[in-house]
């Protein structure tokens, strides 16, 4: 008889597989659901990413669970669409120690607002009072050919253009709010005309 | 060795299995349960609606929240009484959101289908629903939270605010 075959070793065994499964297959869940690509009916346009599902009663359990970690009460679709973005226009992580120029159109909502998240999904811990632009501020002050609204995004604010700070943000991420989306684009998230963000340089970083 | 090790497999993965889908089931419970007994403060704050500070950098209860809302929260167990819910309009966008325990956005009434302010009773999905002029909404679990969102253009509508949420109520309804 060999040692496996011993009722108390054949047991201890079969116990140790059960527990490790476990362990291991909650700790997969855990590193899962920390990965926004993770979300269900994920629809990317430009850079932004948003979901069908978010806050929907049909969301699955691990979109449901992705979102309970990086936007708890998020709204339905009907009310407002979500946008997240951690990258620049190149694809580069957004850092702190950059600057960037954030531009675009008005966005087919009633209201909508850009907001700029640290590393930890909360407001920079910075005093700048710099940390979200609202749609109707920014077109106000676009250019009046082709509507086109800019903004800052740096650590430093750049003369009278809408700045967000990203002082103390580390490797940040923007997220886009559109409260009463158009129908065409509850309909289609595709359809966001996207704002883009084109990084300036950058201090410290190692590269321009 | 050879004769168990399959075994030892089988149950590895099937352990694997539960461990990983009892894990992505219990997180936004778990998550949404720690939250809203921080916001109830322990059961202190229930069936009451709390008015939320301006958000800043301090703000570390829910993720990602929007320095461009003015936020209110009722966290509300309806285990012993439906709950009466009443909240006056406001000049900016605002909204009225209903959350289970889950974490999902059952309902939400906003200044488009309520322009006059919004009223309405809070039951369980299957608790009897009393006789009452306004209209009833159902809860899918008995705890949740109704979350209050008003649209803040500018840090000097914080005045105006302040007497409108005295007006905001969130109570058991005892008939």
């Amino acid at each position: 008889m060999t040692p496996i075959a011993s009722p108390w070793i054949w047991r201890s065994s079969l116990l140790a597989a059960a527990i490790a499964g476990l362990v291991f297959g909650g700790a997969s869940a855990w590193w899962l659901t920390g990965r926004e690509a993770v979300i269900g009916g994920r629809i990317e346009v430009g850079g932004w990413a948003t979901s069908t599902r978010i806050g929907a009663t049909a969301a699955d359990p691990w979109t449901r669970a992705v979102i309970a970690r990086v936007g708890l009460m998020a709204l339905n679709r009907d009310e407002a669409v979500y946008y997240f973005r951690d990258t620049d226009g190149d694809g580069r992580p957004l850092d702190e120690r950059c600057t960037y120029r954030l531009s675009g159109v008005d966005l087919p909502a009633r209201w909508w607002s850009v907001t700029l998240y640290a590393e930890d999904e909360f407001l920079a811990r910075n005093d700048d009072d710099a940390h979200s632009l609202q749609g109707s501020a920014l077109i106000a002050g676009a250019e009046i050919e082709g509507r086109v609204w800019r903004a800052n995004v740096g650590p430093e604010r750049e003369g009278d253009e809408p700045w967000l700070s990203t002082r103390a943000a580390g490797r940040f991420k923007l997220t886009l709010r559109l409260y009463h989306p158009a129908v065409s684009l509850r309909e289609d998230p595709a359809a966001l005309p996207a704002p883009t963000i084109e990084r300036l340089g950058c201090h410290g970083a190692g590269s321009v | 060795m050879k004769r168990h090790g399959p075994w030892l497999l089988l149950v590895f993965a099937l352990s694997f299995a539960l461990g990983h889908v009892a894990c992505a089931w219990w997180i936004p419970r778990h998550i949404m349960g720690t939250t809203l007994s921080a916001m109830a403060r322990g059961g202190e704050r229930l069936n009451t609606f709390n008015a939320g500070r301006r958000v800043t950098p301090d703000s570390r209860r829910v993720v990602r929240p929007s320095p461009d809302l003015a936020y209110s929260a009722c966290v509300y167990d309806l285990s012993d009484a439906p709950l009466h819910v009443r909240v006056p309009p406001w000049r900016h966008y605002w909204s009225v959101s209903l959350y289970a325990a889950n974490s999902d956005n059952y309902a939400t009434r906003n200044d488009r289908t309520d322009a006059a302010g919004t009223e309405f009773l809070l039951v369980g999905q299957d608790d009897p629903a009393p006789a009452v002029s306004m209209p009833v909404m159902r809860s899918p679990s008995a705890t949740g939270v109704i979350l209050i969102r008003r649209l803040m253009p500018d840090a000097a509508e914080w005045s105006a605010l302040a007497p409108l949420r005295e007006e905001d109520r969130c109570e058991s309804w005892r008939g």
